[in-house]
């Protein structure tokens, strides 16, 4: 677990200092998650790795990290309130919005190629 | 003996402490609702936590503070995120050309249309600026919202379909017959919310664009920022 962990950190620590050397305007965990992207593709690392079930532990409870920067909306109450309509409104419309379109894109280009990859009928039957 | 439990409860011990319960307590209310939709234990977290600090009178400076030890493994995870779609990278092999397009349309279209129709409705641009994050997934619009000078909080709370969402337990069980009659897109997005829930193979594929997509969007948002 902290051998993992440890990989994570240090992934973490490279994608920050490209972030900080080039200047681009990603988030250094954002440029750590690509390098341990191409690790993991390079390496062909299965389930077994360190990095893979420290990882996978992290991401199963995602959600409690997000806990204290979510709290912070009990100092944003008066704003939501003052602009809950155009808040909702574009949440929603630009929700399905991209949901509609990058379905009937992708299924468009599909076809578009010419090569189907159609596994969408066989929706249910069991592995 | 009052002002000793107090400071106790309002030291960072103390506030990890109410955090941690809140989240346990939002698992146990999901397992006991059977995943109801309501039961979300970043919500129900979020709740006990904003009314704990709210009745103790600590400021959210003070909590964010106190709490840097769960935020930080924020960083961690959001590197993680490359298992997941190292391990769907086989699955895509052959789609990555649509896949690539639909998830850069998508993303413009979600960041264009969420900014526009929040300006036309009268928000201000701070505003539009967080609601530009929301196509993004949590942790990359927390960052984002961030970067491109909008409130970080708000974009960790306004709503988005979840990687790992729970479905209502007459959900689950797939349904041979449940494709039939409807449209392709509807198809989709069911076999995505089912293969994100029991890693079915069936309709992964959506589910790999859905995914990705979350991912995938925080470039766009980026440069959209740069661009303004």
């Amino acid at each position: 677990m902290i051998a993992g962990l440890t990989w994570l950190v240090a992934f973490q620590l490279l994608g920050e200092l490209i972030v900080r050397l080039t200047d681009i305007p990603v988030p250094g965990p954002v440029a750590g998650m690509l390098c341990l992207f191409v690790f993991l593709r390079l390496r062909k690392y299965d389930d077994s790795g360190s990095v893979v079930r420290a990882g996978s532990a992290l991401l199963r409870h995602l959600q409690l990290f997000f806990v204290p920067a979510g709290v912070g909306v009990v100092a944003y109450l008066a704003t939501i309130r003052e602009d809950a309509l155009p808040i909702g409104v574009s949440m929603l419309v630009s929700w399905l919005l991209a949901l509609a379109v990058v379905g009937w894109t992708a299924v468009g280009l599909e076809r578009l190629l010419g090569r189907p990859r159609d596994d969408l009928p066989q929706l249910g039957e069991g592995p | 003996v009052t002002d000793t439990v107090l400071d106790v409860l309002r030291s960072p011990l103390g506030l990890l402490a109410i955090t941690l319960g809140g989240y346990q307590l939002g698992r146990w209310l999901q397992a006991r609702t059977g995943g109801h939709a309501l039961a979300q234990p970043v919500l129900v977290t979020i709740v006990v936590a904003g009314v704990a600090i709210t009745l103790l009178d600590v400021d959210y400076a003070d909590y964010r503070s106190g709490t840097e030890l769960i935020a930080f493994w924020l960083g961690p995870a959001t590197v993680a995120l490359a298992i997941p779609l190292h391990r769907q990278a086989d699955r895509l092999k052959g789609f990555v050309v649509p896949l690539l397009v639909a998830i850069t349309v998508g993303a413009a279209v979600s960041i264009v249309s969420g900014a526009l129709v929040a300006r036309a409705l009268g928000a201000d641009e701070l505003l539009e600026k967080t609601l530009a994050t929301k196509a993004a997934t949590t942790p990359v619009a927390i960052a984002v919202a961030d970067a491109a000078g909008g409130i970080p909080p708000l974009a960790a709370v306004f709503p988005r379909p979840r990687r790992g969402r729970r479905l209502p337990r007459h959900r689950r069980v797939p349904d041979a017959a449940g494709g039939r009659g409807r449209g392709r897109l509807r198809r989709a997005v069911d076999g995505a919310d089912r293969a994100r829930d029991q890693r079915a193979p069936a309709g992964a594929r959506a589910a790999d664009v859905l995914i990705t997509s979350r991912v995938a969007a925080f470039p766009l948002g980026a440069t959209a920022h740069a661009l303004a």
